[in-house]
């Protein structure tokens, strides 16, 4: 494993996280496939997921270990991006590259949101209907564009499954790949993080399915859709679903072409509506109970 | 650029369009197609006795002189309202909106009231609400 004691804890950061997070990735990829083998995104979809949860020998284990490899992946990106950002890389970068990294970041938050649909639950079905309805709001095409991601109905789950089974992972693939090339090569980053993954996910249990037909007073999204969702109680589901995201990855991918004291501007711009967005994300988690008083 | 290069481009430009777009055209129309569901929630006799009954996405409230149904489908994103017994209102566990027994927006983001959808009745008794997914 290269020069690794040798480094200060920064490089050794930048240098670790890429490797265990591909590895996660790689770990989330077989673990999928094989729950794909047992997964039918028709008719009672939440039965099926229950079945593979507490029927279909090690179900349980492989939820968990997609799940857990899952969101490892994702976070460590996420980190990965924000230790290029905040050492100010991206000002060695074109715009291309630089987006090669960010764009890769929304398309596994697409990811995750795609398989939180999936549980079938009450909480993915939501979670489904609601972003439905927030791309309906896009004015003129709205209608059409909901038509390609989303649908209401028997084929509910059916556009969400090819999108997370196929078009992103596919996408995501190509967008690394040379990231892959680069990164794969060291066998003990792989065993480690699959290691880990493995205890953990014998370990640690999933956040419990909530049945589609169960009464509750609160419903709340995934982690990193909660800034959102506190943000839709109070502003109109076109500026909270579709504008404030687009213009913050629009800023965040251009960031590289501008130059002096704007660029030294949008930077700490960027790191002020992270830190909000953090906020509204913890304000979400811990502090909002039962009805949203807050919108009230 | 000579008018007659310019011209040449314009219909080599054009030509591409609108080869790609026929291309393109039926394959977005394929993909865009959606048809449209309706969906049918039956309430028997024994179901309608109760002052609000819930089933399928739908409310059914007893009145003095039959039965309404409301449409428990938030007006704002699409959520399940619950009926709150002890407030006689309907919540959204989503965003908080919050609707009278009536249906009739009270507060939250919401900007119209929960739908009220046509009641049919059948000779067995059966009440037949239809809407669309």
């Amino acid at each position: 494993m290269e020069s690794l004691p040798l480094m200060g804890i920064n490089h050794k950061m930048s240098f670790c996280i890429p490797r265990i997070s591909l590895s996660a990735l790689l770990v989330c990829f077989i673990s999928g496939i094989i729950l794909t083998c047992q997964y039918y995104p028709f008719g009672n979809v939440f039965r099926n997921v229950e079945e593979i949860t507490t029927v279909i020998p090690y179900g349980f284990f492989f939820r968990r270990l997609h799940y857990a490899s899952g969101q490892l992946f994702v976070i460590l990106m996420l980190i990965h991006i924000v230790d290029h950002f905040m050492k100010r890389r991206y000002k060695g970068f074109s715009v291309g590259k630089w987006a090669g990294l960010v764009i890769p970041l929304i398309i596994c938050f697409f990811i995750l949101f795609t398989g939180y649909i999936l549980k079938g639950d009450k909480e993915g079905i939501y979670a489904g209907n609601i972003f439905y309805n927030i791309l309906k709001e896009i004015p003129v095409a709205g209608e059409t564009i909901t038509r390609f991601v989303i649908r209401p109905g028997e084929m509910f789950f059916w556009l969400p499954y090819l999108y997370h089974v196929f078009f992103l992972p596919i996408l995501l693939i190509f967008l690394i790949r040379d990231h892959i090339n680069n990164w794969f090569s060291q066998a003990g980053f792989l065993l480690f993080t699959t290691a880990g993954l493995f205890i953990y996910s014998l370990l640690v249990r999933m956040p419990m399915d909530i049945p589609p037909h169960a009464k509750i007073e609160l419903v709340k999204g995934p982690w990193f859709f909660l800034g959102i969702q506190v943000c839709l109680g109070v502003l109109p589901p076109i500026v909270a679903g579709i504008a404030a995201p687009l213009i913050f990855f629009a800023i965040l991918l251009l960031l590289p072409g501008l130059k002096g004291h704007l660029q030294k501007a949008v930077h700490y711009g960027i790191i002020f509506l992270s830190l909000f967005y953090t906020f509204l994300v913890i304000f979400g988690y811990f502090f909002i109970k039962h009805s949203w008083v807050l919108s009230r | 650029m000579k008018r007659r290069e310019f011209f040449k481009n314009l219909a080599h430009g054009l030509f591409s369009f609108f080869g790609v777009g026929l291309i393109v055209y039926p394959i977005l129309r394929f993909l865009s197609h959606a048809k449209e569901t309706i969906k049918t929630v039956i309430f028997h006799p024994s179901e309608t006795l109760l002052k609000i009954n819930y089933k399928q996405g739908v409310y059914l409230k007893r009145k003095e002189n039959g039965s309404e149904a409301i449409s428990a489908k938030c007006t704002h994103l699409g959520c399940t309202v619950a009926y709150n017994e002890r407030k006689s209102e309907f919540h959204c566990p989503c965003h908080g909106s919050i609707y009278d027994k009536n249906g009739k927006r009270l507060s939250g983001p919401a900007k119209k009231s929960l739908s009220l959808l046509p009641v049919r009745k059948e000779k067995n008794g059966d009440l037949i609400i239809t809407l669309k997914e």
